[in-house]
């Protein structure tokens, strides 16, 4: 009987120990990776809900009449809430939590700067977000993400779901600026030794660039967002012109945030396209520098373009220059596009899943960068502003940009995370689904919005109907080709093929500790690649063969690499 | 670089070349152009479809060609070439789309410039948005009175200068075929100038998110000839005889209000008696007869107080809540409300109660 009971006690204590290490994503852990993971997970669960309904909008449009919702007031709600979710629940946070586990691993460091106030910032999250969607119990908000007054305002938005949502995001603010901070002293203080600026992964450059772009802007909404709160509690008339308010305080601060705002949303994206375009390539990122500095140019140029979102609303001649600006954040937009395309080029393509949303990311993103050139010119945007033309924009730059990225980055990093793989097949399969999902749903706005369709309509023209069926019809595939990757992470997560500590054969130092990684991360000071994209060098051999002495990693050759076979070596490295 | 390859780059251009202009010259994204601007805005709109789809083919092919050529070989598990940049290529794909955006600002900036000319013989027409619907006021001899329109009838050929306001939140002023967009703020007065140019009926719908209603928000557009138009300014002069005092329960006041579009009813509802036809909301023909007895407790006057007051109170079945403003116990005084309501209970069934036909049930 001995012999029995024996082995079954580590056995008990494992068990125990699994069901330890699952809750503990539901309490307050100080490790970045445990907050890592629970930033994920709730954006990814707001992202279900914000795709539940979009789904519904999409049902709605199925028919020119208010169709399925009969109060059109419940229409406006439901595309109201599904930009709010999308955006400050799902978009922002999520790469949040992709750099709450990466970047600190990404430069040896053991923890973020300050453990605490990174907790601190993830549990301001769900709060924020019960309180917004208790909006649907109090009376929803419905004056769309963007809450122009006075339609926001206490008199034509007398439901208590208004106050709710700016409540919301005060805190999601909060909790970004914090974030930010945290950042930006992580990667200036904690890097190793061997991590100089420019071995730093693109990535990690990019949460740079988005870091400081939170911290100058979101204060910004915050102000925005008291000033709206006390226009609607204390009875202040901040915005109302019948008192001497003015309602056009609101756009502008709120677009001087919200245009920012959307780099916040696509450049971390831009960061993962980095990681994931050369490891499946083999071969070094094209122009490292000048995609790394393009992200701090988008950063700086960000914060004055906030006009073009009213070419129609602004004073004619104050519509100018906005409209120069907006233009030139085109070229370092298109520098890291040219960068990415020069760096798959010559390239051994391998077709992972990561690599097919990356390669999808590219093609949609250039279809979003050039229709935000054609809507940077005032004389046309005054035909596509405010219309299915917008809608079209808006998400072939955060759907075809930032979700695609995210899903490269989930299905690269998962095995880092869970030490298993995701479904290659399932992934495949979950990537088509989308791509052909997303073009038929989101080509067609352009059309019937150049013909005279405005956004943020329950009824519409009758004439739109074929091209809003046609719409519906592929969003519903979009919607249905995200359940695969729900699957795919549940089911992977516990019972996947299990993964090596470098699946991929990657230079980030994330890759040079195990899968997952222990709880402080690595034994001692890592030594980072002296190249952190150098496939195809000596050098990457070398350190793939587990190499780490610098002197010899130097010698062995990554820098002075040829760029062009049968051009002389040298260049801008 | 051999002859052969440059022969082949020069071919490539030219077929992006012609590629980008096949799709400038014949698409047919933008609807009708019906204003004088339309035809610049249309042809900077192709000339940016030019570039777009050169630069489109140009990363959507390298990507493609890509795709197909530098797949990995089976077995092989090396390495690509290290190829970190170069810097030549990287100033020229920095440096063109930097002339491309710059040329482009120019290009839209002259367009816009021309739009923004006060031209000889200008039409000024005044234009207010409230929810849901538009009316316009048309100039006048001062000593007639013209009532507001839901109708925008325009001269065509004539320049127009639109002033906008709004009577609550903002709205958006947009005919597709012209081309012309402009908000509505309210508290101000903005400004879209165009010059209609081909006959016909349009829409201006509203562009900018204004509640439940926004996308009810659209009223006809009529471009007709000078002549056709004067004979419509003439048919909205109210007749002195007919012009009525404010007064406390004064329905004719109260129908004068509904005529004069004053507080935008005419948008949804109908009733020929007093010159509106919505489609949206109830109709009014016959009302006195159903309001009685609709909501327990609540004779007829209270009833349409009430509806005016608390919209969403009771909602008539088959019609969406929320769409008839809420905020006409602010807006409106007691003299107006009193006013109308006296005039809609008048509409009754019987023709001989109040002098009108028994009108058509929409």
């Amino acid at each position: 009987m001995a012999t029995t009971t024996v082995p079954a006690v580590p056995l008990t204590s494992a068990a125990l120990h699994q069901r330890r290490q699952w809750i503990k994503y539901f309490t307050w852990s100080l490790d970045h990776k445990v907050i890592g993971i629970q930033y994920l997970v709730t954006a990814f669960t707001f992202f279900l809900i914000g795709g539940i309904l979009a789904m519904l909008i999409r049902v709605n449009l199925l028919t020119p009449d208010s169709g399925l919702f009969i109060d059109t007031a419940t229409y406006n709600a439901v595309f109201s809430m599904h930009g709010t979710i999308m955006i400050f629940l799902f978009v922002i946070p999520v790469f949040v939590g992709f750099g709450n586990y990466f970047v600190p691993l990404m430069i040896g460091a053991k923890d973020m700067a300050f453990p605490w106030l990174n907790a601190f910032a993830f549990w301001l999250i769900p709060p924020a977000g019960l309180l917004l969607l208790a909006g649907w119990i109090v009376g929803p908000p419905g004056a769309g993400w963007t809450a122009y007054f006075p339609l926001s305002g206490p008199v034509y938005s007398h439901a208590d779901g208004q106050t709710l949502w700016a409540l919301a995001l005060h805190l999601l603010g909060i909790s970004s600026i914090m974030g930010a901070m945290n950042f930006l002293v992580t990667v200036k203080n904690l890097r190793v030794p061997s991590m100089t600026w420019f071995r730093l992964p693109l990535f990690v450059w990019a949460m740079m660039a988005t870091a400081i772009i939170v911290l100058l802007a979101t204060p910004f909404l915050s102000g925005a967002l008291t000033l709206m709160l006390f226009d609607r509690l204390a009875g202040t008339n901040i915005f109302n012109p019948a008192t001497g308010g003015d309602p056009l305080l609101w756009p502008n601060v709120f677009w001087f945030y919200s245009h920012p705002a959307v780099y916040i949303m696509v450049l971390p994206g831009m960061g993962m396209l980095s990681e994931v375009l050369p490891v499946f390539s083999r071969k070094p990122v094209f122009g490292y520098r000048a995609i790394a500095f393009s992200s701090m140019g988008i950063a700086v140029l960000g914060f004055v373009v906030w006009g073009h979102h009213m070419f129609t609303t602004l004073a004619p001649w104050t519509r100018i220059p906005f409209m120069v600006t907006s233009m030139i954040i085109a070229v370092p937009t298109g520098i890291k596009i040219f960068g990415w395309v020069g760096t798959v080029w010559r390239g051994k393509i391998r077709f992972t899943a990561s690599m097919m949303f990356a390669l999808g990311f590219l093609s949609l993103f250039v279809i979003g960068g050039i229709t935000g050139v054609i809507l940077a010119s005032v004389p046309v945007d005054l035909q596509a502003h405010g219309t299915y033309f917008v809608v079209a924009h808006l998400h072939f730059v955060l759907f075809g940009g930032s979700v695609f990225a995210i899903m490269a980055g989930a299905y690269y990093w998962f095995p880092k995370i869970t030490g298993r793989f995701l479904n290659e097949r399932l992934g495949k399969v979950h990537f088509w689904l989308t791509y052909v999902g997303f073009l038929l749903s989101f080509l067609p706005m352009h059309i019937s919005g150049l013909y005279g369709m405005p956004r943020r309509v329950a009824v519409y023209d009758p004439k739109f109907q074929a091209i809003n069926i046609l719409t519906s019809f592929g969003a519903f595939i979009l919607g249905i080709g995200q359940l695969p990757f729900f699957i795919n992470a549940a089911v992977s997560a516990v019972s996947g093929e299990v993964a090596p500590p470098n699946p991929w054969n990657a230079l980030g130092l994330e890759w040079t500790t195990s899968s997952p990684p222990p709880e402080h991360n690595c034994d001692g000071d890592p030594v980072a690649a002296p190249d952190p994209y150098g496939y195809g060098t000596p050098m990457a051999v070398a350190y793939l063969a587990g190499e780490r002495n610098m002197d010899v990693l130097l010698a062995s050759g990554g820098h002075a690499a040829p760029h062009f076979a049968e051009q002389p070596a040298g260049g801008d490295r | 670089m051999n002859g052969r390859t440059l022969l082949r780059l020069i071919l490539v251009s030219i077929g992006l070349l012609l590629a980008g202009l096949f799709v400038g010259a014949t698409n047919q994204f933008m609807p009708t152009a019906a204003s004088a601007e339309a035809q610049p805005i249309d042809a900077l709109f192709n000339f940016m479809l030019v570039i777009a789809t050169i630069i489109f083919l140009i990363v959507e092919g390298a990507l493609l060609y890509s795709i197909i050529r530098f797949r990995k070989k089976p077995g092989d598990e090396t390495d690509g070439p290290p190829i970190h940049g170069n810097t030549a290529l990287e100033l020229v794909w920095t440096a063109i789309p930097a002339v491309i955006v710059l040329g482009l600002s120019l290009y839209s900036f002259q367009v816009f410039a021309d739009m923004q000319n006060d031209k000889d013989g200008t039409l000024v027409l005044h234009v207010k948005g409230q929810q849901f619907v538009w009316s316009f006021d048309y100039p006048h001899d001062p000593n007639v009175k013209l009532l507001s329109s839901s109708e925008l009838h325009l001269p065509i050929n004539v320049p127009i200068r639109m002033e906008i306001e709004s009577a609550d939140v903002m709205h958006g002023f947009w005919v597709p075929e012209f081309r012309i967009k402009q908000d509505a703020v309210p508290g101000r007065i903005t400004e879209a100038r165009f010059t209609p140019t081909l006959l016909g009926e349009y829409n201006v719908v509203c562009s900018e998110l204004c509640g439940s209603g926004h996308g009810l928000m659209h009223n006809k557009v009529v471009v007709q000839s000078q002549a056709d138009y004067d004979k419509f300014v003439t048919s909205l002069i109210e007749p002195e005889a007919q012009q009525p005092a404010p007064g406390e329960h004064n329905a004719a006041w109260g129908k004068h209000l509904i005529l004069s579009n004053e507080y935008g009813c005419g948008g949804c509802h109908y009733l020929p008696d007093a010159g509106i036809a919505g489609q949206v909301g109830p109709t009014w023909v016959a009302l006195a007869d159903r309001a009685a007895g609709r909501v327990a407790d609540e004779d007829a006057k209270t009833y349409l107080v009430n509806s005016i007051l608390y919209p969403n109170k009771y909602v008539v079945s088959g019609y969406p809540a929320n769409v008839m403003p809420q905020n006409f116990g602010q807006r409106m005084s007691d003299t107006d409300l009193n006013s109308i309501v006296d005039y809609l209970l008048q509409q009754t069934a019987n023709p001989t109660a109040n002098g009108t036909p028994a009108a058509k049930s929409p």
